[in-house]
Order: structure tokens, then sequence, then C-alpha cells
């Protein structure tokens, strides 16, 4: 496996630390293929036969589940090796600290490669629920555990992203940005976005692929996370993609009324408590001119899957601190969107392969069709399938 | 008659886990570090002797980067480690 990233950001690795990187890649491809496979096989030949009544949700298989050997092999070594993703690229980074900021500082500074820009809002007020909890008990989340943290933890995210994907969302683990923006070009032949902003947008790996499917379009990305977006910035100069980073919150979107074509999200709503969704599909409502689309790329909602498919994806929420994860995916996401304004008939959804690793057809083919779930949606593994879902502003 | 030293101790010693199984896993890891630091300092001493004969240079283990078709094959062989480790728990029951 392969784990240098593409960019002027990638550091160092000595042997060690590649072999190590290798070893913990494996162990969530077992853990996640193998024991996973397992988990469901227990449930559906042993644990399901057994009951009086079938568990009606997630909820009820995951009390079923809870004391089986194979959900404590499954939960202990996935926790294992989630620790082991963030330990095995930390000593690297912290001990190349000063030459990658210094990398990030220089990125920053020289204009002359991209048209791109960073803003950040030292006054911005950071929701409490922000500062909660590391998310995927990635140490320091976003931000780091300093003020000062520069761009660190945007490397943690970046290089920790690579073990923890095992090769499956893309070189520049930018797969889901590929997918949705090929998914809105597709869905939405007529739209010829000027501004596209995603919000959440992180190190950005998902916002710069915007660029290249749509290159008249302005690319923005929106977070909280000061470390990221410097990161992020960086990242875009050094790969020659000309996007706009911005810190500010998705409760309050800096653009005017209806002055953006396209709200592109990923992963972003589900760390969401509910009524920060609502301010932030409320927000993307304003901010959207009319004809423009809002997608969302998530996870499927729990009423799509079966019981124990809820149940699996819902794990993290327990146990990966995920703690808005299970409510959002609770939601009904046509509902969500359409109390925050839209039209209820304007709402698509659309399960997709990985654009990077099929051919452009198959994926039209999968666009054009209705979603169809199955077990492998939004399920990361070698097979996985994206989940998309949005509507379009009318009036 | 040679004799040899047991190792085990009189008294036992205490666990303090709720289960003690958890102690005895955590003194076989410990055991397991000590057993994997001596072939980290072996591997290093195999490279200190290496280069200060010329056969290597500083440096260029680090700098090592397989071919594709090896890198694949590592990714295996480290997959199918980790599966043979998890797995040699696998006829444990609980009779």
């Amino acid at each position: 496996m392969d784990t240098r990233l593409v960019h002027e950001l990638d550091i160092e690795k000595t042997g060690w630390q590649r072999a190590r990187e290798r070893s913990v890649s494996s162990l969530r491809a077992y853990v996640l293929n193998n024991l996973a496979g397992e988990l469901r096989d227990d449930y559906e030949s042993r644990v399901l036969p057994g009951l009086e009544e079938a568990p009606a949700d997630g909820v009820a298989v995951h009390k079923a589940m809870r004391k089986r050997d194979a959900f404590r092999w499954y939960s202990s070594l996935r926790c294992a090796a989630q620790e082991l993703v963030w330990n095995s690229v930390i000593d690297s980074i912290n001990r190349q600290a000063g030459p990658l900021e210094a990398r990030a500082a220089e990125l920053a500074k020289d204009g002359s490669r991209t048209g791109g820009t960073l803003e950040l809002d030292d006054s911005l007020e950071v929701p409490d629920y922000y500062r909660a909890v590391d998310v995927h008990l990635m140490p320091g989340n976003y931000e780091g555990a300093a003020a000062d943290a520069g761009v660190l933890p945007g490397a943690v995210y970046d290089n920790g992203f690579n073990v923890f994907a095992f090769g499956a969302m893309g070189k520049e683990h930018n797969d889901i940005g590929w997918s949705m923006a090929n998914f809105t070009k597709l869905r939405f032949p007529d739209l010829d976005p000027a501004v596209i902003v995603d919000v959440g947008c992180t190190i950005g790996h998902n916002t710069l692929p915007w660029k290249s499917v749509y290159p008249d379009a302005e690319v923005h990305g929106v977070d909280v996370a000061a470390a990221c977006l410097r990161y992020a910035h960086a990242r875009a100069r050094s790969l020659g993609v000309a996007a706009h980073f911005r810190q500010a919150s998705s409760d309050a979107l800096p653009f005017d009324d209806a002055s953006v074509d396209v709200v592109f999200s990923s992963m972003f709503l589900h760390e969401l408590p509910a009524k920060h969704i609502a301010r932030f599909l409320g927000e993307a409502r304003r901010v959207l001119k009319p004809g423009g689309v809002i997608i969302n790329m998530e996870l499927p909602p729990n009423a799509a899957l079966s019981p124990f498919d809820a149940f699996y994806l819902d794990w993290d929420s327990y146990y990966n601190n995920e703690p808005f994860y299970k409510n959002f995916r609770d939601q009904d996401y046509r509902g969500l969107l359409e109390a925050a304004g839209f039209d209820r008939d304007t709402f698509f959804e659309g399960v997709m392969p990985r654009y990077t690793y099929v051919s452009h057809e198959l994926f039209e083919q999968a666009v054009n069709g209705t979603a169809e779930f199955d077990e492998d949606t939004g399920r990361l593994s070698d097979d996985i399938q994206w989940y998309g879902f949005g509507a379009q502003r009318r009036g | 008659m040679t004799g040899s030293v047991s190792r085990s101790v009189k008294g036992g010693r205490a666990a303090f886990f709720e289960h003690a199984d958890s102690d005895r896993l955590l003194a076989m890891l410990m055991q397991l570090v000590t057993e994997h630091w001596a072939l980290k300092e072996r591997a290093l001493v195999l490279e200190r002797i290496l280069v200060d004969k010329g056969l290597l240079t500083e440096g260029e283990l680090d700098a090592f980067r397989a071919d594709a078709e090896t890198d694949a094959a590592w990714d295996a062989m480290s997959f199918e480690l980790m599966q043979s480790v998890i797995e040699a728990a696998r006829n444990i029951e609980r009779k």
C-alpha cells in the first residue's frame, strides 16, 4: 500500500513508519471485510433464528448482538484499529512539524500558483457540540488541542485518512467529491454553476474535484476548523487548484442571499445536532439561487436499510465518537429539506459506485437509475457505494 | 543433574482488573513488546553493520520503495499475518 500524499505537504516516512501503516491498514481491512461478514453471519444464522420476534430496527439488533462474541471481537478490534490509525501517523508528523509548517507557510504565501484564497475569522464562535468530543477518536479533533496548532491537525487527518481508507476512497481520498460532482452534472445537465460551496470541507479533499468537473465555477470550502483550512489552502495551492477557503459556521454561511449555484456537503450532516442541521439547510436554501442545488453525500437513512444494516452503521454513533450520527440517520431526509423550505417534489437521491474506480458509462447508468440500497451502501469496504441526496431551490 | 530455573512464583502475584484474564493478557503483551524490541534492535544492528561495511548507505533502507508488484505482495502478507493472529483464537470455546 502506497500512503504517500500526492502534494507537497507529504511528510517523509521512515521504513518503520510505512511498515506500521501497512499493518494497520491490514487490520482495518480484516475487521471491516472479514469480521464484519462474520458479524452478519452470526446474526443471520444463529441469533435471528433464536428470537421470538424479528428485531424491528437497528436498536433491537444492537440489543440482541451486544453480548455476542462476534460483536465483541468486531467492536474491540475496530476500536483498536481506529486508535492505531491515528497513532501510526502522529509520531512522524510531530517529528517533522517544523518543516511541515514552513512548507505550508511558503505555499500560502506563493500566490503565483493559483488564485485560491484563505480567510480566517478569529472572532468565530465555534459551537459547543464541536468541542465536546474528538470525533472518530482522532486526537485533538479537527482543530488540535492548542489554538496555534498551525496545520498539524490537517496533516493528522490527511495522513490518517490514507491509512483509514485502505485505498477505498480514492488516490487523494477524494472519490466522494468526484462522484458527487459528476452525479450533479449528470442529474442536472442544464446547471451551469458559477459558485459552488463545500460546507464542512475540512482539508478540501472533496472540494477540489468540483473545480475539475466545473472548471469555470468559483469553488469555495467552508469549515469552522482553522487548522484544517490552513492545510486545505496549502494543499490546494500545491495541487494547482484555485479554491477559496473560509472559516465560518454552517449556522451562518458567509454568502449573500441567492448567490450560490451548488451547496455541497459530504459526511457532514451526521456530525451535527438536529437544530444545527436545520439551521444549515435553511442557510443553504437562503444562499442558493433559484434553480440552484443542494447535494449532501451521506450515510443512508435507517428507514431505507434492513434492521441489521441500520445496526451496522449505527455502531459508529455508539463507539466511534459520532454522537449525532444515529439521530441524523433516523430522520426522513426529504422531510428535513422540506422543513428548510425546499419543495418536496424537488427531492432527489442516488446510490452510485465510486466514480474514480469505474467507467463513466457504468457510473452514468447508476445515476440515472433509482436509488437501490444494499449492504454495501455507505459501508466502508472494497465494494462501497456512495449515497447522496438533495433538492433544488425553486423560487 | 542439571537444574533449571522455574518461572513460577510461590504465592503468585496479584491481579488488579475485574477479570484476572486482563492482567494475564497485559503480561503477555509486555512480553511481546520486549521480544518486539529485541527484533527491532537486531534489525538496527544489521543495518549498522551493513553501512559500516559499505554494503548499504545511510538512509537507504528508509528511502527504499518496493515496486508495485512487491508492494501488493507485502500487502497480502501483512493481511495474512493479521488474519492468522486474530484467527489463532478461533477454536477457543468455554466448555
